[in-house]
């Protein structure tokens, strides 16, 4: 399903006046994910005949996030989380009332795995019973973070298929996958080196272009802690996108083996990987994408960046030629 | 645009309306005033996106035009200006320059497409009621209004047209205020809304004692319309609970009590209230109502008043907050007080159709 297809599909509900009252944004909180957000909304609120126009007074109202009737939560303070206080103040209360303009009430959650227990169970009664006309939108990249009765009274709608890794990283991370340096333990140590080399590069990134957003902004009230918070969650988008391309390649090795070859995602490579497969058991690509998974959960805990992706890379069944 | 205006209207206008000013921040438009002028009649809007608030008047037109400023520091400077007439010239990047006497400003805006359009008031049937006796009727409910966010609903004073009747109610649960006031309107204009208490205290400040107000019902908005001062608020989205069902359909007995000799005495003896047992006991016998508090940790306090009261001795426990508030919010001299025993809800009524029910403590 294409990114069109994906939002005609939320259109179509919407249109014939039976949204679900939630729905779950899985994706790229800063690129698909936002661009489908803001479409819903427009498409809510625009006032031309062919929804949403992108054109019309309203839809640059959302676009600008100044839609009285459509109130965006982000994180906040330095631990980045959307607090109960923040939840019952700036979304709750809204939604309580009827609308500013008379039509319908948008609530948008950029981040929704920052709620905490308590503030999303505060959310959770008016979630599931909105009063009409209240459209509850739920962004995130990791959806494993939510509560499971939030998630249960949501529709979800995947864009994780749209991510992808930005250049120069996406280059480089596909050239390290296809070197066939993976044999001895010391090269897939230089291997894992070269992974960890490019998420220091993110890093240092995620800090310019968050400096650079602070000095657009003028955000000059805002203290070192909030930064450095801000820096952190947006290195973390870029590793999810990171992972996201790790997870492929692997996910590509498994279908091959398995047999198929028109689904994979790295169709440029389908030799290579139809080669390396070739040397591998079903099982040890099953392992291999499980593997990843686990590095996803274990970056998460806050562990050594360098030491669990060495010991992933190190576990990981490449399917690399004895000869080189 | 171009116009002048006296300084004392002026100002007087925009105290009416400065209120509303968003305190959310998020929005800087919000903490300007829109203001145009026409045919010789200046409109002042202001809005926080809940409450809506507009008045009108008069001044001297040159060249028509619309324009936001921000209001505070308007309503700053005309406080500080002499009084006399104000010329003001706005140019077409919203810079707006006043002139009066040898004073001189100039103040800079916003442009006006940023101001969130104002809902148009069209309302399909007007109710008319006097100010004065609305905002007697806020007073005796609002302060019933319960201010626990988790129960949306009840954050507000409910407004049901019915019967050829306004009823007010307010409640938290545990009291419940209601009064009701007769209204002329057809049968298809009954409805019913929640008023949220923000709009409530606002509506209370902007209403005088004489005139009329007009009231317009719209699906998503009340509007106010006091004079040349018009304001609209957003409802609480819900459906108020059945209030009738509480309210007990008959008690027992039925005690006349002076109305301030109560409250002082309630007031005087709750000063030994704490945190921890703020309970005031009300024993009814045989001519003598006694008001008791006590703590372990304080001491204890007591009031005797003589009451006219055969019935059986009743002694019930209240919130004193509770028992005082409509006390003080009312203006008869005697009311009535109606209960069944000490655990039954009880009921203060008086001469008008106000109607007060109060729910018992309960204490081991």
């Amino acid at each position: 399903m294409t990114f069109d297809e994906t939002f005609l599909m939320v259109k179509r509900a919407i249109d014939s006046g039976r949204p679900a009252h939630g729905y779950l944004i899985v994706g790229s909180v800063r690129n698909h994910g936002m661009k489908i957000t803001q479409l819903i909304i427009q498409n809510l609120f625009c006032t031309a005949a062919e929804k949403p126009c992108g054109q019309c007074a309203a839809c640059k109202r959302v676009e600008e996030h100044t839609e009285p009737d459509v109130h965006w939560i982000f994180p906040e303070m330095k631990s980045r989380v959307i607090s109960a206080e923040q939840m019952r103040e700036k979304l709750l209360a809204e939604i309580a009332q009827t609308s500013f303009s008379g039509g319908w009430k948008v609530g948008v959650l950029v981040g929704a795995d920052r709620l905490n227990d308590s503030s999303a169970n505060a959310f959770l009664k008016t979630l599931e019973e909105p009063p009409e006309q209240t459209l509850f939108l739920l962004l995130t990249d990791t959806p494993q973070q939510l509560m499971p009765t939030i998630i249960s009274r949501c529709q979800r709608i995947d864009l994780d298929a749209f991510r992808e890794l930005s250049e120069p990283w996406l280059g480089t991370l596909v050239s390290t996958l296809s070197s066939p340096y993976f044999r001895t333990p010391l090269e897939r140590l230089v291997m894992s080196g070269q992974l960890s080399k490019l998420l220091e590069e993110m890093k240092e990134k995620a800090e310019v272009w968050v400096k650079e957003e602070f000095e657009k902004e003028k955000k000059v009230d805002e203290d070192e802690d909030v930064f450095l918070a801000k820096v952190s969650a947006r290195y973390r988008e870029l590793r999810m996108d990171f992972l996201v391309t790790l997870m492929r390649w692997f996910r590509d090795l498994f279908v091959v083996k398995a047999g198929g070859s028109e689904e994979i995602h790295f169709k440029e490579k389908a030799e290579l990987l139809k080669e390396r497969a070739g040397r591998l058991t079903l099982a040890q690509t099953l392992y291999n994408v499980n593997a990843i998974e686990e590095l996803a959960r274990q970056l998460d805990r806050n562990l050594s960046e360098e030491t669990v992706l060495a010991y992933a890379v190190d576990r990981i069944a490449h399917g690399v030629g004895d000869k080189p | 645009m171009k116009f002048t205006v006296l300084r004392s209207k002026f100002l007087e206008g925009l105290m009416t309306v400065q209120n509303v000013v968003s305190s959310k921040g998020s929005l800087q438009i919000l903490s300007n005033a829109l203001i145009h002028v026409e045919n010789n009649q200046m409109m002042i809007t202001t809005t926080d996106l809940d409450i809506s608030m507009r008045c009108i008047i008069p001044c001297e037109v040159e060249k028509p035009g619309t324009t936001t400023l921000p209001i505070r520091r308007l309503v700053s400077i005309m406080k500080e200006l002499n009084d006399g007439p104000v010329t003001v010239q706005v140019d077409e990047d919203d810079a707006a320059k006043f002139q009066s006497g040898s004073s001189f400003f100039r103040i800079i805006g916003l442009p006006v497409r940023d101001f969130p359009p104002i809902p148009a008031t069209e309302g399909k049937f007007c109710y008319r009621i006097d100010q004065g006796v609305l905002k007697e009727m806020l007073r005796k409910t609002s302060y019933a209004a319960s201010l626990d966010e988790t129960r949306r609903v009840l954050n507000g004073v409910l407004m049901a047209f019915k019967n050829n009747k306004l009823t007010m109610v307010a409640t938290d649960g545990r009291r419940l205020a209601l009064v009701d006031h007769e209204v002329e309107f057809p049968e298809q204009a009954e409805t019913e809304m929640i008023l949220p208490t923000k709009a409530v205290n606002e509506l209370m400040r902007v209403l005088l004692n004489e005139g009329e107000v007009k009231i317009y019902a719209q699906k998503n908005q009340v509007v106010f319309e006091i004079g040349s001062t018009v304001m609209s608020s957003k409802l609480v989205d819900g459906v108020y609970p059945n209030y009738r069902q509480v309210i007990p359909a008959g008690c027992d007995e039925r005690v006349t009590l002076e109305r301030e000799e109560l409250w002082k005495a309630v007031r005087r003896v709750s000063v030994m209230a704490t945190d921890k047992s703020n309970a005031v006991r009300l024993t009814f016998s045989a001519n003598q109502l006694t008001i008791t508090i006590s703590s372990q940790e304080v001491g204890e306090g007591r009031e005797t008043i003589p009451v006219k009261y055969v019935g059986k001795e009743i002694s019930i426990v209240f919130n004193p907050e509770y028992v005082m508030d409509p006390l003080k919010n009312m203006d008869d001299d005697e009311v009535y007080f109606e209960l069944s025993d000490g655990h039954s809800p009880a009921l203060l009524k008086c001469s008008v159709p106000f109607l007060y029910v109060l729910m018992p403590l309960r204490l081991n």
